[in-house]
């Protein structure tokens, strides 16, 4: 068989594949049930699907999350960890699927979730200090005029100290290192005060201290009470002090507690999709459709 | 002098200036507000793309007005509401271009840009054959002219102006999460409303101004005086305030200059003038702006070489025994005599020249020459200690003694736990208080 007609073969394939997934996907759209606040599950995903023109990152996803657990996300390189999670805070538009926060829609318990995401995505040029941005967190507690209280304020203070950027108070966003940004991330987001807090892959350009430290507020707001999910790419941590996860590969592989998700079928399953030849021929199959070659 | 400040004076007063000139500061002002919520988006060029797309606009009302024959008021109104709808579909083209054909800001801005300019351009001149008169009306919106504005356009820009800072005062935090972190302010319900209003607000503002500043300077008025303000302060509020100044005083000289420098002979186009003054001032701020102006470094960086240059002179006074002659001293420093005078007059409290040429240390030169010593071999200490090799390390002592501060010191001094001889055997001074504490 030549080259080409592999290529052709597996471009049919793979639109078969997709289009029938969407489609079963959209016929068996569940009807909206209404949960009870309380619910075990804090987010319900059914049947979701996320395409970026004719390239479907997520197909069919149907994962639950538990409250008051630490959930892992995840999954090799493009894979669909960061689509999975815009797409469930509305971030992305959902081609499919239905995701629900303690049973109700997102719109309504928006301001209850925490999203802290990759600080590559912010222009750091901008002329804000740190106290500004820290400050922003209790946006929805602030008065008429976004005026703020004094225990806010204080409360900002005393987080600032915490993640020891108490130095950095007054000066510009554009001097702090990598880590210090995730850090000040990480106070605005604890400064939200909500309940379900989602980081998107919060340990990527940080050093070890700064890491430590992420994963010792994660289990801190865990002891809370609060849920937390988590982009993560280093299994062994994952193992260690993550109670759930869920990995996926465009597919959702598995989801669950760590133990069973993490074996060793499942990981050859999600992982091998990083073979070379077959990512290549997925990118040229990726190319040919949206007819740039 | 005195001749120069009472033509000002008499320019202010007068009836037939003080309008045209209230006119041009409102509206530089309003201008200037925008600039700065772009300039936060870094696409300042927003203004160039609205005030460009604006012209056919102008000429497609006249057009109609022409068609239905309406009295010169309505002709105005009929004018601005062109302006604002082909302004709104540039920038809904702008936005198609970056979101679905994902082209890039720039090429995107300049497609919207020529279209629309060219566009104008060649509707223009049907216009001209069509209707002269008119056509000379609607061409004052390409350069702007404010001699001839009415108090009924000043009123406007007053009232545009209240409410845009209303807007601005109401909304500011919102402005500034919303401008920061779109994603986390969309969390709070913020996002396509703000968006909007902030879209409306910049379309009224930019077509009211044209009639002053014109379409081919609108966006030098706009984007100048945030980028100057940027070069003095840090906080948000405070380049708000600021760029509103540099508005102000922009608009304030270029009209007077417009009138000053031609005299009776000619008058100077108004709206270039104000850009040429404000785009001074941005010259001006990236020289000397507080927060890294080029002569601001400059002077800095010739402050701390000559603290370097009084410290090395110091510590090789304190170590010859506290008196050189000149020409040593010219020799320990290795420079010309310009700088020589200079180091000797900075470091007049620590040193005196006395007869025959000699330089003395005084008593609180010596204790200022001991800190850097002690600095010094502190720091040999330290690199020692990290794993340097001793013959290596008095080069990088040299450097470094200048920059280390007084917290630094007592950490080196926790760490190293307290020595009393640097690598190479020699004593290291004592810490001024540590002397006064009998052992």
């Amino acid at each position: 068989m030549s080259e080409k007609s592999i290529h052709r073969m597996w471009k049919t394939v793979t639109q078969l594949k997709r289009r029938t997934s969407v489609i079963t996907a959209f016929l068996e759209k569940p009807v909206k049930e209404i949960y009870e606040i309380g619910d075990e599950n804090v987010i319900k995903v059914e049947s979701l699907t996320v395409h970026y023109d004719c390239f479907a990152a997520l197909i069919d996803i149907n994962v639950e999350i538990k409250k008051g657990l630490m959930t892992a996300i995840i999954g090799p390189n493009g894979a669909g960890k960061s689509s999975f999670i815009k797409a469930i805070l509305n971030l992305t538009k959902k081609s499919t699927g239905v995701v629900s926060f303690f049973g109700n829609s997102f719109e309504q318990v928006q301001k209850k979730i925490a999203y802290v995401e990759q600080t590559k995505e912010i222009d750091w040029q901008f002329p804000i200090t740190v106290e500004e941005v820290v400050l922003m967190g209790c946006y929805s507690r602030s008065g008429l005029f976004s005026t703020y209280s004094k225990e806010d304020r204080r409360q900002c203070k005393e987080l600032i100290k915490k993640f020891g950027l108490l130095d950095k108070q007054h000066s510009l966003i554009s001097e702090l290192s990598g880590g210090q940004r995730q850090r000040l991330f990480l106070s605005r987001a604890y400064m939200q005060n909500a309940e379900v807090y989602i980081f998107d892959e919060p340990m990527a350009f940080v050093d070890y201290t700064t890491s430590e430290m992420i994963i010792e507020s994660m289990k801190e707001l865990k002891a809370l009470g609060k849920t937390v999910i988590c982009i993560h790419h280093n299994l062994d941590e994952v193992k260690k002090e993550f109670d759930e996860a869920v990995l996926l590969s465009h597919y959702l592989i598995d989801s669950g507690p760590v133990k069973k998700v993490l074996s060793k079928s499942n990981l050859i399953k999600a992982f091998r999709a990083n073979d070379f030849i077959l990512s290549e021929v997925l990118e040229l199959s990726k190319e040919m459709e949206s007819g740039n070659t | 002098m005195i001749p120069f400040f009472k033509e000002v004076f008499l320019w202010l007063t007068d009836p037939t200036f003080t309008v045209s000139l209230w006119g041009a500061v409102l509206a530089c002002v309003s201008l200037s507000w925008i600039g700065v919520i772009y300039s936060l988006r870094r696409s300042a060029l927003i203004g160039e793309v609205i005030a460009h797309s604006a012209f056919p606009g102008l000429i497609l009302g006249a057009f109609i007005g022409i068609i239905f024959d309406v009295s010169s008021e309505r002709m105005n109104l009929l004018l601005i509401i062109g302006a604002i709808a082909t302004a709104y579909l540039s920038m809904k083209k702008l936005t198609f271009l970056q979101t679905q054909w994902k082209k890039s800001p720039d090429a995107a801005l300049m497609i919207s840009i020529s279209s629309f300019l060219g566009m104008g351009v060649l509707l223009a001149s049907i216009l001209q054959s069509v209707d002269p008169v008119l056509y000379k009306n609607v061409m004052i919106f390409l350069y702007g002219r404010t001699a001839t504005m009415l108090a009924f356009h000043v009123k406007l820009y007053a009232i545009v102006m209240i409410l845009l800072s209303f807007f601005l005062i109401t909304f500011h935090r919102r402005i500034k999460m919303f401008e920061f972190d779109k994603t986390f302010a969309g969390f709070f319900g913020i996002g396509k409303g703000l968006e909007r209003a902030i879209v409306c607000v910049t379309l009224v503002v930019i077509i009211i101004s044209l009639r002053s500043c014109g379409i081919l300077l609108l966006a030098g008025m706009m984007t100048t005086p945030a980028i100057a303000a940027r070069w003095w302060v840090k906080k948000i509020s405070s380049i708000f305030f600021l760029s509103t100044f540099f508005g102000a005083f922009s608009a304030l000289l270029g009209s007077f200059l417009s009138i000053y420098i031609g005299g009776d002979l000619f008058v100077l186009p108004t709206g270039p003038m104000i850009t040429t003054v404000s785009a001074a001032c941005t010259l001006f701020s990236l020289l000397f702006g507080k927060r890294g102006g080029l002569i601001v470094r400059m002077y800095r960086r010739i402050l701390f070489s000559l603290k370097c240059q009084e410290e090395n002179l110091l510590k090789s006074l304190y170590k010859k025994g506290g008196a050189m002659k000149i020409f040593e001293v010219k020799e320990v420093l290795n420079s010309g005599a310009l700088i020589l005078l200079l180091v000797i007059f900075r470091a007049r409290d620590h040193i005196k020249i006395s007869t025959e040429y000699t330089v003395v240390l005084k008593e609180a030169g010596v204790i200022y020459a001991e800190r850097v010593v002690r600095l010094h071999r502190l720091w040999e200490v330290y690199l020692c200690e990290v794993g340097f090799m001793k013959h290596r390390v008095h080069a990088f002592a040299d450097e470094i003694e200048h920059v280390l501060t007084e917290e630094m010191e007592n950490i080196l001094v926790k760490r190293l736990k307290n020595p009393t001889h640097c690598p190479h055997q020699q004593k290291i001074p004592k810490k001024l208080e540590e002397k006064d504490v009998p052992v």
